[in-house]
């Protein structure tokens, strides 16, 4: 019964993350401190060349920050914001173990991949 | 003038249908968009996706739970017939009937309760010995509340369902009849353990937010 009363940092095998969840992983870390909802919406727009929803990165960013990959903490609240604070996001240490799995299943399935118009094996 | 009421309306919606405590920081991005030359069409949009995508992943939240407390409790009356009929709780039962009044009557319902309610909550163990995730964020306060929930949402369902009266007349003896019975059995199970689940689920509002790791990540 006490094992359901303890909580367990687990260190087992790194989780694997969704497409979506991976862009805003890496634009987190491409932005570094200036790391909030409406910068990340504008960086994933320009990088994948269609607008995004801030209500969805904040979807991911919910996600993310449940299953540990990233942090977040309260930044200064302007008047331009209706005196609302920012919410800065960070990688953690597993989040970057965790890209970095995403990453290397995602090279060996990639060498599978055959030119466009050549047969499937 | 117009459109200032039309973006106080549309804030007042992200505030109150998306249930996040980050809905301030998302208000006051979209806010801040807004200052930059964004259109109130723009922040409208904007709102409108923020609370599907919340009523969205929230539903698919309360949707597992849902469907195994659903098929868990159906198990329940094939389980409780096949106990009745062993010799030993029948002999049980005889002796637990010989009690005078108000003895009887309450070991009667302590027949029916106890049975019911360590099956909810040995459903409840199940689910959260299979979702490891949920398991490592529950605290023993509330999964105490949990448990407690699951037995008061399981009292009130049977006692309504007693005064509904959906027992099974000896005169009937129908299939259409017993089966009735059986599904009048789960539905009380069913809502017992969903809120047992639902409780034991971490709110939304505190999902991944361990304030010490982010005091060390950004110290």
């Amino acid at each position: 019964m006490l094992y359901f009363f303890t909580k367990v940092e687990d260190m087992g095998e790194p989780s694997y993350l969704g497409e979506f969840e991976l862009m805003v992983l890496l634009t987190i870390i491409q932005l570094g401190d200036d790391a909030y909802g409406v910068p990340l919406a504008r960086e994933l727009a320009i990088r994948r060349g269609r607008d995004v929803s801030v209500g969805s990165v904040y979807a991911a960013l919910d996600r993310l920050e449940t299953k540990g990959l990233v942090v977040s903490r309260l930044g200064e609240a302007t008047p331009e914001r209706g005196g609302r604070a920012k919410r800065y996001f960070r990688v953690t240490d597993e989040g970057l173990r965790s890209a970095h799995a995403t990453r290397n299943v995602l090279n060996k399935l990639w060498k599978s991949l055959p030119l466009p118009g050549k047969e499937l094996a | 003038m117009k459109r200032l009421q039309s973006v106080a309306f549309a804030t007042w919606m992200l505030d109150h249908l998306t249930f996040r405590v980050r809905n301030n920081a998302l208000t006051g991005d979209l806010l801040e968009e807004l200052q930059c030359g964004r259109s109130a069409g723009w922040y409208w949009r904007q709102v409108l996706v923020a609370i599907g995508v919340a009523l969205s992943s929230r539903s698919r939240v309360y949707a597992l739970p849902l469907v195994f407390s659903a098929g868990w409790s159906i198990l329940y009356p094939e389980l409780w017939f096949s106990i009745m009929r062993s010799r030993f709780v029948r002999a049980i039962l005889d002796g637990l009937a010989a009690y005078d009044w108000p003895y009887s009557t309450g070991l009667q319902f302590v027949r029916v309760v106890l049975p019911a309610a360590l099956f909810v909550w040995l459903g409840l163990f199940i689910y959260l010995a299979s979702h490891k995730q949920l398991e490592r964020k529950l605290s023993a306060l509330r999964l105490m509340g949990s448990l407690s929930i699951s037995l008061n949402v399981l009292l009130v369902a049977l006692i309504g369902q007693h005064l509904g009266d959906f027992g099974v007349s000896l005169r009937d003896l129908s299939w259409e009849s017993i089966n009735s019975h059986l599904v009048a059995i789960s539905v009380p199970l069913a809502l017992s353990l969903f809120s047992a689940l639902i409780f034991a689920l971490p709110p939304m509002r505190q999902c991944g937010v361990d304030p010490t790791l982010s005091k060390i990540i950004f110290s």
